[in-house]
């Protein structure tokens, strides 16, 4: 990213020189929130919807348990590595290079800004942001890069035309234009009065996650004896003889290397004679409860992350017995997650990039280009050709009408079409409709001016203008006192 | 609310008007040139008025009479008086700028000697009209303030007798009140657009 990017974004200021010796952020686990949980309201101990505070705990969610974090890793860094394409249907290598310079310094690079983006998606109701940063603050101006904002630093106003307002580091606040910056959130509120803010997967899964930290924790504290276990009585033992027992014990494990963690408390007791067998009785602390079945409290918690996230279960659980998966599994996995919840995103981050970032004829597509997906054409391209092969042949169609076909189809480049004798009316999502005539809105490489001046205006040098000023200053001022005088106003 | 900006509309125009003397006995380049420094006046009063209103409202006469015109980019404390800063000088010279590369341009129509008297004074007072934005943008340059809601903006162009005033709300928020005189000629565009408005300082 060039420094022009940032300097012209509303982050300017996060990065400043004396950042050093800003604030330090410590992140905390949940045995200190007890002051921020404290008092608030719901079972969950959240804070009101809608509130940063409530953003502020679910963004740290992954913190709190193994798996969830494990699981947003994982549906993050899928979107991350995601290859991605971008066409131009006037062919021109100086927008698809330009697009592809800006989308590569998304944030300074794209992988890591797309991955800090998917995490505000995930983690907070407030959604993530994406700046649009232009060349000049005039209207429809260059654009000349892509900023994403820290979701817990920018409000959602109700003004459709400046919806997002920005704090930077320093506190000022950025009025961002609607113009200026594109807002995402998963499972966006029907409500008008939460201007876009939605329901993200942390906060689907938070009583999940409670749970599960809560049974990992139990079982991490049994395992470790961090906590009492057990109540043993030991009847017919000198309390003596049983302390020096520990102790041989504990000398001669430390004098191996080893350590260990006792939870349980042993009380020695005496009967009357001394020559009867020793008996223990215990009253367990720690047991688990009848009927609970930790493996399948872990099974249900990994579905309900994988469909708040939008993954395939098995992404996080693989098949029994088959450790990471088998191939075909994988396969049937990537279909099964295009209607998933991260396919929503996918689709909105290529319609903005498509419609509001990149040039009129210029197109982004998620592609990861592998071979797989090379096949996957080619099988398109087979299946078409086999379909349309025979038609030719039986004189349904004739071979142009044929090509017209598999160019409508989308499997031979339009290039090859001399004329279109099916001009369609039909548009997908990403497509754009092309139009000689229409004027380039916001583009990223020619953008016309707002208000462009006359070509025939003379220059004037700055010399000449002061030199005007100069010798007019004490007559405007004149005029100045002249009209305060007949204002009532002091 | 002020109508300094009006007054210093009807003065520049005024200035404008009487100039016409010289067109009409035939000394062009004079004309030209009392034009030009009418406008140029018009800038400065409309700049020396809307600071004083901006930031010293409650003695903008007495700021307005220790001012120095001279003293330039600085204030001269030691002698109380007073300069204009430099930034809004610097703003000021930028509209001012704009108006007279127009101004140039139309002066050598006026050279050409293809337009009659009375076609040039139509369109030298209309030049009159662009104190009144100069004004608002240094008065109230700090708060974003839609263009459409300018006067001078609408079909009226120059004409416009409508009014703007901004109450800060303390919260970064400004309330901008936009009057219209009823009985004066309007165009269709500012009566729909009187009333009141929440607006913006600007941040960047």
């Amino acid at each position: 990213m060039s420094d022009d990017v940032r300097k012209r974004s509303v982050t300017r200021d996060d990065n400043a020189g004396d950042a050093a010796a800003g604030r330090l952020s410590i992140v905390i686990g949940p045995a200190q929130w007890a002051g921020i949980l404290d008092g608030v309201r719901g079972a969950t101990g959240l804070p009101r919807y809608g509130s940063m505070m409530r953003d502020r705990i679910l963004a740290e969610s992954p913190m709190i348990e193994d798996m969830w974090a494990s699981a947003v890793g994982l549906a993050i860094t899928k979107q991350s590595s995601l290859g991605w394409r971008i066409e131009d249907d006037a062919q021109s290598q100086r927008r698809i290079h330009a697009a592809q310079r800006m989308l590569l310094a998304f944030d300074g690079d794209y992988v890591a800004g797309i991955t800090r983006h998917l995490r505000d998606y995930l983690l907070t109701n407030n959604g993530a942001f994406v700046e649009i940063v232009r060349a000049s603050t005039a209207r429809g101006s260059r654009i000349i890069g892509l900023m994403q904002l820290d979701s817990l630093r920018c409000h959602r106003i109700d003004d459709p035309a400046y919806p997002v307002l920005y704090e930077d580091r320093r506190g000022a606040f950025h009025r961002l234009p609607a113009e200026n910056v594109i807002a995402f959130a998963d499972l966006p509120s029907a409500r008008i009065e939460h201007a876009g803010m939605g329901h993200c997967a942390a906060d689907r899964v938070w009583s999940t996650i409670l749970k599960r930290a809560a049974v990992e924790t139990y079982f991490r504290e049994k395992v470790s004896g961090a906590r009492n276990l057990a109540i043993h009585f030991v009847t017919n033992v000198n309390a003596e003889r049983l302390r020096e027992a520990l102790h041989a014990e504990g000398r001669d494990q430390a004098g191996r290397g080893y350590v260990l963690y006792r939870g349980a408390t042993i009380i020695p007791m005496l009967s009357g004679g001394g020559a009867e067998t020793p008996t223990v009785i215990t009253i367990p602390l720690a047991e688990i409860p009848d009927g609970f079945d930790p493996e399948q409290e872990r099974r249900a918690a990994n579905q309900i992350y994988a469909n708040a996230l939008g993954i395939p279960v098995q992404d996080i659980q693989p098949l029994s017995g088959q450790g990471l998966g088998t191939g075909t599994q994988t396969i049937i996995l990537d279909e099964a997650a295009q209607g998933h919840g991260l396919a929503a995103w996918r689709r909105s981050w290529q319609q903005a990039i498509t419609h509001r970032v990149l040039p009129t004829t210029t197109t982004f597509y998620f592609d990861s280009n592998d071979l797989r997906d090379r096949q996957q054409r080619a099988q398109i391209l087979a299946s078409v050709a086999g379909a349309v092969g025979p038609l030719v042949q039986q004189g349904v169609l004739r071979p142009d009408q044929a090509l017209n076909v598999l160019v409508d189809e989308g499997v031979i480049d339009p290039a090859y079409l001399p004329s279109d004798q099916t001009p369609g009316a039909l548009l997908s999502d990403l497509d754009k409709p092309v139009d000689a005539e229409e004027p380039e809105p916001t583009t990223l490489i020619e953008t016309p001016k707002a208000r462009r001046e006359p070509a025939d205006l003379p220059e004037l040098a700055d010399a000449d203008v002061d030199a005007l000023i100069d010798a007019e200053l004490a007559a405007g001022l004149a005029w100045a006192r002249l009209v305060a005088g007949a204002s009532n106003e002091q | 609310m002020s109508n300094d900006a009006i007054r210093l509309h009807a003065l520049t125009l005024h200035e404008i008007e009487a100039a016409g003397a010289l067109l009409d006995a035939g000394q062009t380049d004079a004309y030209i040139d009392a034009v030009r420094r009418a406008i140029v006046r018009g800038h400065t009063a409309a700049t020396w008025s809307a600071i004083a209103q901006r930031d010293h409202a409650g003695r903008i006469r007495d700021w307005l009479m220790r001012a120095v015109p001279g003293a330039r980019h600085a204030r001269t404390e030691r002698t109380g008086d007073v300069a204009m800063p430099r930034a809004d000088r610097d703003r000021m010279r930028e509209l001012a700028t704009r108006e007279l590369r127009y101004f140039e341009r139309f002066a050598r129509e006026i050279r050409s000697g293809q337009l009659s008297p009375a076609r040039i004074k139509a369109r030298a007072a209309m030049y009159a009209g662009a104190i009144r934005p100069t004004y608002y943008e240094i008065r109230y340059g700090h708060w974003d303030i839609p263009q459409r809601l300018l006067p001078g903006n609408q079909q009226c162009r120059a004409n416009c007798r409508c009014t703007i005033s901004v109450a800060d709300l303390g919260d970064g928020r400004g309330l901008l009140t936009r009057r219209y005189s009823p009985e004066a000629d309007h165009c269709s565009e500012c009566p729909p657009l009187a009333g009141t408005y929440t607006i913006y300082r600007r941040l960047r």
